[in-house]
């Protein structure tokens, strides 16, 4: 059993820098750089081109920036426009890697920059990233953006996602949270009334993961305590 | 290309009746049916009533939390983390070689994908995902940002050429065509990374349409609202 570790951690020291090295920011496809060079004007074209450059650069994605020209493009923005939206864009990328160092994928950086886009703050996505070391945040940031975008309060949304990590829950669970919230919404409910019902009913019949920290079996009635303060009035009704 | 932006047509079809989060399981259908019928005695009642129903029925609050965080040894943490490793060096071989790819070549993409394995699907909103293999993953990152394999719907009986444009295909309406089905309804099923994305559908090339199943976001950088779907790994 130990020789076996010791085998194990030998193969892991030298697979993991490889894999690391190779982790790094991958090339916007091409066709997206094309579709930029095609789509937009040559002013609009070039600023953007500018803003990708420094991105790669500061060591950040190129491709979240040219689609979010492309999206401009696509619904009928003017230069201008497109070239605040992707600056602001970069800045949220920025944002959100420095949140969520040290490593970040390109999928956690997206669903970062579009976390900090509904208003979540910063602080937020570095609790997000402590509390799951080594793994994807991509889909607990995504979930709480969305939850913030149906006018769940950040603070209560971030609680639930927070809590729902805590005890182990994965994707499965984050997403059925999400989709019971939105669909309570749907039919009527406050976001505030709809999170609090199903996230304390989740919590509450999920039993504590061993090892898990930064949260207690008071998590539920902490959920339903939470004030709707942290919401910055976005979100829809 | 300037479009014109359009609601989604409110021609009665069923597709478009909320509460339709899900398909509603066979026998609930006519319960809901019958609720619809009756007269309105509180707005929202039956869609209430069906929403409950559903939320008995597929578990809820009480979805099988002992098994959220199966207990493993080190041996099988080390192991799965060198699969990992190995999953990343293999992604990274793949990043490389499509490279000249591009985005119009998701849909294809989907085609040279290897056999998926047959776990229950994800619901995401109204759509089922698959796990696509991390080898088959160009991105830097952590193989559970490994794609998805997400299928979009619409009905448009009156449609000659749908398409869904998003996050996930650089806003390309030429990137992925949906194929027509019976009765009007287009389909396409394409790989989308876990996360939360923005989408609508482009209908012969000049109208833009939200999906009607999904929930609608308001943009506040462009003006136009999106449709929005979170997806996830199984």
């Amino acid at each position: 059993m130990r020789r076996d570790c010791l085998i194990l951690g030998a193969l892991l020291a030298a697979a993991l820098p490889v894999a690391a090295a190779r982790a790094q920011r991958a090339p916007a496809p091409a066709a997206v750089v094309a579709r930029v060079q095609t789509t937009l004007d040559a002013a609009t074209r070039d600023s953007v081109e500018a803003i990708a450059a420094e991105a790669r650069g500061r060591g950040l994605p190129a491709e979240p920036l040219y689609t979010k020209a492309l999206e401009g493009a696509e619904k009928g923005a003017d230069g201008a426009r497109i070239q605040a939206v992707v600056r602001a864009m970069f800045d949220r990328l920025e944002t959100a890697r420095a949140a969520l160092a040290p490593s970040v994928s390109d999928a956690e950086l997206v669903a970062g920059a579009d976390a900090l886009a509904v208003h979540v703050p910063a602080a937020t996505l570095r609790q997000m990233r402590a509390l799951s070391p080594g793994r994807s945040t991509a889909v607990p940031l995504g979930v709480l953006a969305q939850l913030v975008s149906r006018g769940v309060p950040v603070r209560k949304a971030t609680d639930a996602v927070r809590a729902l990590l805590a005890r182990g829950g994965g994707s499965q669970q984050l997403l059925a949270l999400e989709r019971s919230v939105t669909d309570d919404i749907a039919i009527g409910m406050t976001p505030d009334a709809a999170l609090d019902m199903r996230s304390r009913a989740m919590i509450m019949a999920a039993p504590a993961a061993p090892g898990a920290s930064g949260t207690t079996n008071t998590d539920a009635a902490t959920l339903s305590s939470t004030g709707s303060s942290g919401n910055n009035g976005r979100g829809k009704p | 290309m300037s479009r014109s932006y359009d609601e989604p047509p409110r021609d009665g079809d069923a597709l478009r009746e909320r509460p339709a989060p899900r398909d509603l399981d066979p026998e609930l259908a006519p319960v809901a049916e019958a609720l619809r019928r009756l007269p309105v005695v509180r707005p929202g009642a039956p869609a209430r009533v069906v929403a409950a129903a559903l939320g008995h029925g597929r578990g809820g609050a009480g979805e099988t939390p002992a098994r959220w965080r199966p207990s493993v040894g080190l041996t099988a943490t080390a192991a799965a983390a060198l699969i990992a490793a190995v999953g990343l060096l293999l992604a990274g071989r793949g990043q490389r070689a499509g490279d000249d790819s591009g985005a119009g070549q998701l849909a294809s993409g989907v085609g040279a994908l290897p056999s998926t394995p047959a776990v229950p699907p994800v619901v995401v909103r109204q759509t089922a995902s698959v796990p696509v293999s991390a080898a088959a993953f160009a991105g830097a990152g952590l193989a559970e940002d490994a794609p998805v394999l997400v299928p979009f719907v619409l009905r448009r009986p009156d449609a000659g050429r749908v398409a869904v444009v998003g996050d996930f295909n650089g806003w390309s309406p030429a990137a992925n065509a949906l194929a027509r089905e019976t009765n009007g309804v287009w389909t396409a099923t394409l790989p989308v990374t876990p996360g939360r994305h923005a989408y609508g559908f482009v209908v012969d090339d000049t109208l833009w349409v939200r999906d009607p199943r999904a929930d609608t976001e308001r943009d506040v950088d462009y003006g136009r609202d999106h449709s929005v779907i979170v997806v996830g790994r199984p």
